[in-house]
C-alpha cells in the first residue's frame, strides 16, 4: 500500500514538474533565453525528478535528469552565451518527452525501461562545449579563488604550543556512503569548536578526489584539545555514517602529525583567527535578517496553497454514490405517492431534500471539472516540434483555456485534439513559399478555442491555410464508390464531411505526424465514444475549422427511452436522427432477406432490437413498433423496437465486472442507469451496434 | 524516540521519508516544503531533528539550515543531498549541519542516522 502510494506521488509529481517544464521552456524559447528564475526553475525541477526517480531505481529516468540538472547547473552559475540556447532548448525538450514517454509504462506496473544513450551523450557534450567555452573567460576567476583558498590554508602553520594534549582520531566511514571528504570536513568541523589546533589527513579536504585516499585509508584528525577525550568521543558518537574509530593520545611533537600543527616553534596566528571569527558571525547575521524577511513573504504565500490532491477513483466513487442518492430519491419520492402518508410537511422536506441532492451534485461535478488549458498547453508543444520539423513558420493561438469540463472529458479529448492539430499544421497550413505566393503572411496560425454552451463544451481547431479542396475529396470518393450521387447535388459541407468516412485520406504520402495511417474517421470515433460529435468547415484558400462538440460530463447522458418485449433502452440522443412509425410496407424485404426502409430518399437497412439481443416477447409486424435512424461510425441504419418512452437524463454506470464475465449478448451495451422506479435500463453503445 | 521535520520540496520525498520513519519510533511533527516554512516550522514545533533538502524554491535548505543554526545553535540538521551537491553539502557542514545522507538512501540509511543524532 505504501509503495503503491508512493508510485502514485512520484508519478503525479512528476508529470507536474514535466508540464511546468515545457510550459518554462516554450516560454522561454520564445524569447530565445531563459531568466534566471526560468533557469533555477528547469535546475529545480530536474534536479527533484532526478533525486524522486533515483530513490524507485528508474536509473534511465535519472540518468536523463540528471544531464540536463547538470547542464543548468552550469549555466546557473556561468550563463550561456545566446548562441547555445537553441540547442540547450532542444535537447531540454528531448529529454522532457523522453521521461514523459516513460511515464505511461510506470502507470501501467512496468519497469520505465527506455534508454537513449546517444540523448544523454548529447547533453554531456553541450555541457562540455559550455564549459570549454566558459573556461578561457573564468579561468582569471578560478585562480584568484584558488590563491585566496592557498592562503587560508596556510595560516594556520607553525603555532604555539599552549601545552594541551594532543590526541589522533581515527575515522572508518561506512561504505558506501558518498562524499567522504565532506564528510570528513564535517568531523573536522565538529571537533574544531573543543580544538585549540586541529589538521587532518589528508589534509586538504577541498576536492572530491581525496574521496578515495578516505574509502581506502580512513581519515585521521590530529587535534589539541583541553577537553578529555570523552568529549570526543561524544562528538563522534553523533557522526552519522560511522563504521567505526579511535581516539589515542599521541605526542605534540610525533612525526605523524601533518606539520602545520605539529609543535616545533614559536608564532602565533591567534589573533588573525580572532579577528575573522567576529566577521563571519557579522555576515551570517544580516543573512538571518532577510532570512525573516523571506519568512514574513512565505506566510502570505502559503495561505493561497490551499489544494489538496484526491485520487480520481475516489471521486468517480463519489460520484456514482450521488447518482444513486438522486435515484433513491426519486424512489421514496414516488413510493410515498399515497394519499395518506402525505401532507405538507413531506412535501416541503421532499422538496427541500431534492434541492440539497442537486446542490450536492453540482458540487461533485465542479470538483470533477478542470480547466482544459493541460490539453491545450501539450498542443503547444506538438505544434512547436513539428513546425521545427517540416519547416513551417506556425503560431498555435490559445482561446478559452479556462472553461472546465469533466477529468474523463479530458482524458478522451487529448487524442483526438492532437490528431487535429496535427493534421492542420500538416495539411492544412501551406509551406511559407506558397503562403507568400498566394499573398498571406508567412507566418501561419492555428487556433485551438474551447467555450461552454449549455450542457456541451466545443472545442475547435481552426487553420488559416489553404482550406479542404472540394474538387479533390470528390473525385477520390467517387473513386472509392463513397458516394454516389451527381456532384452538383452534394453541398460543401457535406463533401467535408466525407472525409470522416472510414477508409478516406486524400494525402498519398504518409508523413510522420497526422499519416500514421489513422484517418480522420478514427477521430470521429474516439469522440463519438464519448457521445460527442465532430463537424468540419473550410473556405477554400482561406482555412479550415474541425469543431468538436462533447457533453460536460460523460456520466449523465440524454437518452431516449424505448422497450423491446418487456426490456428497457437508452439511446444516446447524440446518434438519433429521427424516430418515426412506419406505415404499412415502409419496410421491405430485399433478396438477401434483409430488411429496409426508404427513408428520404434514402435505402437503410433495419435491425430488429429483439433479434440483436434475443428478445422473445417483441413485436413481430413492424406496423406495430416504431423505427429509430442513427447515425454512427459514418454508417447511417436504423433499428426497430416496440414503443417509444420518452426522453431522459440517466446517471451512466458501467456494467457489474460479473455481468461482463458471462454474458454473451452484451455487445452494443455500453452501460446501465437505474431509473426512478428503481428499474435498470441498458444504454446502447450506438458505435458497437452500427458495426454489427 | 524523536520528534522529526521533514523538509523537501517534492512531495515524493516527503512522503518516501515518512514512510520510512513510520517504521521505527520516531515520529514526524511537520512537513515542510521550503526552506521559508522550515524555518517557521522549526520556531513552532521545536522538533529534535530536521531532515533537510538542498534544492528547494523560495529559500534553499543552505539558507534555512543557517537560519535556524541561528536562533537554535544546538539544532540537529540532517542535509539530505544528491549526487553531486558536495560544495553544498560541504557548506552545509560547516555551517552547522550535523551531518547528511544522500539520494538514493535505503531506511536503514536514515533511520541509522536519526538513531545517532536522537
Amino acid at each position: 500500500m505504501a509503495e503503491d502510494s508512493m508510485l502514485e506521488v512520484y508519478i503525479y509529481e512528476t508529470q507536474q514538474l514535466l508540464q511546468s517544464l515545457d510550459d518554462v521552456l516554450l516560454e522561454g524559447e520564445s524569447e530565445k533565453r531563459l531568466t534566471e528564475d526560468q533557469i533555477n526553475e528547469v535546475f529545480r525541477s530536474m534536479h527533484t525528478i532526478k533525486g524522486a526517480s533515483a530513490m524507485m531505481e528508474f536509473n534511465s529516468i535519472m540518468t536523463m535528469a540528471h544531464a540536463v540538472e547538470d547542464v543548468f547547473s552550469y549555466i546557473r552559475e556561468f550563463g550561456a552565451p545566446d548562441e547555445r540556447w537553441p540547442e540547450v532548448f532542444d535537447v531540454a525538450f528531448r529529454v522532457v518527452s523522453f521521461i514523459n514517454g516513460e511515464m505511461p509504462k510506470i502507470q501501467s506496473g512496468a519497469t520505465p525501461d527506455g534508454e537513449d544513450p546517444e540523448l544523454v551523450a548529447e547533453v554531456h557534450k553541450i555541457l562540455a562545449e559550455l564549459k570549454a567555452g566558459g573556461a578561457a573567460s573564468t579561468a582569471s576567476a578560478e585562480g584568484g579563488e584558488a590563491a585566496a583558498e592557498a592562503a587560508e590554508e596556510a595560516e594556520p602553520a607553525g603555532q604555539t604550543d599552549s601545552g594541551e594534549p594532543f590526541y589522533k582520531v581515527k575515522v572508518t566511514f561506512e561504505t558506501g556512503c558518498q562524499m567522504e571528504t565532506v564528510r570528513a570536513l564535517g568531523v573536522k568541523t565538529s571537533l574544531a569548536p573543543i580544538s585549540v589546533k586541529i589538521a587532518t589527513i589528508p589534509e586538504k579536504l577541498d576536492s572530491t578526489e581525496t574521496d578515495k585516499f578516505i574509502v581506502q585509508n580512513g581519515l585521521c584528525v590530529y587535534l589539541q584539545t583541553a577537553e578529555n577525550p570523552d568529549e570526543i568521543k561524544k562528538i563522534m558518537d553523533e557522526t552519522l555514517f560511522l563504521q567505526k574509530y579511535s581516539v589515542l593520545a599521541i605526542d605534540g611533537t610525533d612525526e605523524e602529525i601533518p606539520e602545520s600543527i605539529r609543535i616545533k616553534d614559536n608564532s602565533s596566528h591567534a589573533a588573525a583567527a580572532a579577528v575573522e571569527k567576529p566577521a563571519e558571525e557579522a555576515s551570517s547575521a544580516s543573512k538571518n535578517n532577510t532570512a525573516v524577511k523571506k519568512a514574513n513573504e512565505a506566510a502570505e504565500a502559503s495561505t493561497k496553497q490551499n489544494f489538496i490532491s484526491v485520487n480520481v477513483n475516489k471521486l468517480d466513487s463519489l460520484l456514482n454514490i450521488v447518482g444513486e442518492i438522486v435515484t433513491a430519491q426519486s424512489m421514496v419520492i414516488s413510493n410515498a405517492n399515497f394519499s395518506e402518508g402525505r401532507n405538507d410537511s413531506f412535501d416541503i422536506a421532499a422538496k427541500q431534500l431534492r434541492s440539497l441532492i442537486n446542490e450536492l451534485q453540482d458540487v461533485v461535478m465542479s470538483i470533477r471539472m478542470l480547466p482544459v488549458s493541460n490539453v491545450f498547453q501539450k498542443m503547444k508543444r506538438i505544434v512547436r516540434d513539428m513546425s521545427k520539423k517540416i519547416d513551417k513558420d506556425i503560431e498555435l493561438v490559445l482561446v478559452g483555456e479556462e472553461t472546465e469540463v469533466d477529468k474523463n472529458v479530458i482524458d478522451c479529448l487529448s487524442d483526438p485534439l492532437m490528431h487535429l492539430v496535427r493534421n492542420s499544421v500538416d495539411h492544412g497550413i501551406e509551406s511559407p513559399e506558397e503562403r507568400e505566393a498566394a499573398g498571406k503572411p508567412k507566418k501561419g496560425h492555428v487556433y485551438l478555442e474551447a467555450k461552454t454552451t449549455g450542457n456541451d463544451v466545443i472545442v475547435s481547431v481552426t487553420d488559416d491555410g489553404k482550406g479542404l479542396n472540394r474538387q479533390a475529396i470528390l473525385r477520390k470518393a467517387y473513386e472509392k464508390g463513397l458516394i454516389n450521387k451527381p456532384e452538383s447535388d452534394v453541398s460543401d459541407k457535406d463533401v467535408y464531411s466525407l472525409i470522416f468516412l472510414p477508409g478516406f485520406s486524400t494525402k498519398e504520402q504518409v508523413t510522420e505526424y497526422s499519416g500514421r495511417g489513422v484517418g480522420m474517421d478514427v477521430v470521429r470515433r474516439n469522440i463519438s465514444q464519448i457521445g460527442g460529435s465532430l463537424s468540419v468547415d473550410s473556405t477554400p484558400g482561406k482555412g479550415t475549422t474541425f469543431t468538436i462538440r462533447i457533453p460536460l460530463t460523460l456520466t449523465i447522458v440524454d437518452g431516449m427511452k424505448f422497450h423491446v418485449g418487456d426490456i428497457s433502452f437508452i439511446m444516446p440522443t447524440a446518434s438519433v436522427q429521427t424516430v418515426l412509425r412506419p406505415g404499412p410496407g415502409d419496410v421491405f424485404v430485399d433478396s438477401n432477406n434483409n430488411e429496409m426502409i426508404i427513408l428520404h430518399g434514402q435505402c437503410y437497412s433495419v435491425a430488429r432490437m429483439s433479434d440483436l439481443f434475443g428478445i422473445e416477447n417483441a413485436i413481430q409486424n413492424p406496423e406495430d413498433g416504431m423505427i429509430m435512424h442513427l447515425i454512427a461510425e459514418g454508417k447511417s441504419f436504423c433499428i426497430l423496437f416496440d414503443n417509444l418512452d420518452g426522453e431522459y437524463q440517466v446517471v451512466a454506470k458501467s456494467l457489474p465486472e460479473y455481468l461482463k464475465k458471462c454474458a454473451t449478448k452484451l455487445d452494443g451495451i455500453s452501460g446501465c442507469a437505474i431509473m426512478g422506479d428503481g428499474s435498470i435500463n441498458l444504454i446502447l453503445d450506438v458505435n458497437n451496434l452500427a458495426t454489427k | 524516540m524523536a520528534r522529526i521535520l521533514i523538509v523537501d520540496d517534492a512531495a515524493f520525498m516527503r512522503i518516501t521519508i515518512k514512510n520510512m520513519l513510520q517504521k521505527s519510533e520516531h515520529e514526524v511533527v511537520g512537513e515542510a516544503e521550503n526552506g521559508k516554512i522550515a524555518v517557521e516550522r522549526y520556531q513552532e514545533l521545536k522538533p529534535d531533528i530536521v531532515t533537510m533538502d538542498i534544492t528547494m524554491p523560495e529559500m534553499d535548505g543552505l539558507e534555512a539550515l543557517k537560519a535556524i543554526v541561528k536562533l537554535d545553535p544546538n539544532a540537529k540538521i540532517i542535509m539530505v543531498s544528491a549526487m553531486g551537491q558536495e560544495a553544498m553539502v560541504r557548506d552545509a557542514v560547516m555551517s552547522g549541519a550535523k551531518g547528511f545522507i544522500v539520494k538514493p538512501f535505503k531506511e536503514d540509511g536514515i533511520l541509522s542516522a536519526i538513531a545517532k543524532l536522537a
